[in-house]
């Protein structure tokens, strides 16, 4: 559990870093800070590199949808800023050593993984994006049959 | 020939459009707030945008007039607090005159960014954070002082891609370096705290985005944008790695 708290901890750094350097202003810094936060304990309690991807990726879409809809902002102002620590940085540099070493089996591999989780936090925003947008639509759509009325 | 009212609008529309695009937002956030702006004038109608990551087109009627502009976006960065303020603007254009939009689009335009000091000991911080992340506290130390490196570079004026190539090569080289002056510093956790500074998060993101809105042009753009980046990374990785087996 500690170390799960350490690591959150370091998410939570990270995000609200990335968002100040990203131009991020004052309480848009400690939200992607959070959602960092929230993502990484979330990401804790399951193992397996691809759900771990798959959870934390639907974790930090679901919170920056709400906080964008809370603040009135774009969800780009927290989402970019919180999904620089959960793309695959440390599986591209084992790439480059084995690519350097000349194992290419296993550089290539390695990319085969890096895609996959590519694939999960990119799976994880659209199953978002999607619900967010259908019940969108459906209460766009609702709310036009009453003005029919 | 163009009535002065509709060439104003027609310059506000377009100076939204691409401060949205150079500030990094996506194809769809761009049109959405190109068309709504046109929609506050009741004499527009029939706005239609064609954008791509580079290229804003836009077109819309007054009267019996199609009046169009193009322009295109030389440079792009990542600027949260611009995307913020232009949706903010789009959400109060309806009760703006003309002439008020023109004055606020000034205004968004002169706020500057934070000074390079601040954005490079946020990378330094940011890269100890990676640190704790990956559960390497011990070398968070170096690994800041590493990171503020690797940021000095990053927010300088060099092309982006030679950037970040000299970057990844600079976080890569450092602690092996270190390592050979007999410094206990672990080599992977470190290059892998200070790799993430480099990520296009901003890039993925509108690539994503523009995948999932259909807007499959753009996406392959961007899409081919990280990858390069990502090669970019990898390669300034590799000439380091390649370097130290000498």
């Amino acid at each position: 559990m500690m170390m799960q708290l350490i690591n959150s901890i370091g998410a939570f750094i990270v995000c609200s870093m990335c968002s100040v350097r990203f131009n991020g202003k004052k309480n848009d810094v400690l939200i992607a800070g959070f959602i960092g936060f929230m993502a990484c304990f979330m990401m804790n309690f399951f193992t397996g590199m691809y759900i771990r991807a798959f959870v934390s990726g639907l974790t930090y879409s679901i919170l920056s949808e709400i906080f964008s809809r809370i603040t009135k902002k774009p969800v780009a102002v927290y989402l970019a800023a919180v999904l620089v620590p959960f793309v695959p940085g440390k599986l591209t540099f084992y790439m480059m050593g084995e690519f350097v070493h000349g194992d290419r089996l296993a550089a290539l591999d390695r990319l085969s993984e890096i895609m996959c989780v590519c694939g999960m936090i990119a799976l994880a925003i659209l199953l978002t994006e999607t619900v967010i947008k259908f019940f969108q639509t459906k209460v766009h759509h609702s709310l036009n049959d009453d003005v029919d009325w | 020939m163009e009535s002065k009212k509709s060439s104003q609008l027609a310059k506000i529309i377009m100076r939204t459009g691409k401060l949205l695009l150079q500030s990094g937002g996506d194809v769809v956030s761009v049109k959405h707030a190109m068309k709504h702006i046109c929609m506050t004038q009741p004499e527009a109608s029939k706005p239609e945008a064609v954008i791509t990551s580079n290229t804003v087109l836009f077109s819309f009627k007054v009267e019996h007039q199609i009046i169009t502009r193009v322009s295109e976006i030389s440079k792009v960065s990542n600027d949260l607090n611009k995307i913020a303020l232009i949706n903010t603007f789009c959400q109060q254009a309806n009760s703006m005159t003309l002439e008020e939009m023109d004055e606020e689009l000034d205004r968004i335009e002169q706020t500057k960014p934070h000074p390079r000091w601040l954005r490079v000991l946020a990378s330094g911080i940011c890269s100890a954070g990676f640190g704790l992340f990956f559960s390497d506290w011990s070398d968070a130390l170096y690994i800041f002082f590493i990171g503020l490196g690797a940021g000095w570079i990053l927010t300088s004026q060099l092309n982006r891609i030679l950037a970040i190539i000299c970057a990844s090569f600079f976080v890569t080289i450092c602690p092996i370096l270190l390592q050979l002056a007999n410094v206990p510093i672990g080599i992977e956790t470190s290059v892998v705290s200070n790799m993430p500074l480099m990520v296009p998060g901003m890039v993925i993101f509108n690539a994503i985005r523009d995948i999932i809105n259909s807007n499959y042009q753009a996406a392959v753009n961007r899409g081919t944008e990280a990858l390069l980046i990502g090669a970019a990374i990898a390669t300034g990785t590799g000439i380091a790695l390649a370097v130290s087996l000498l």
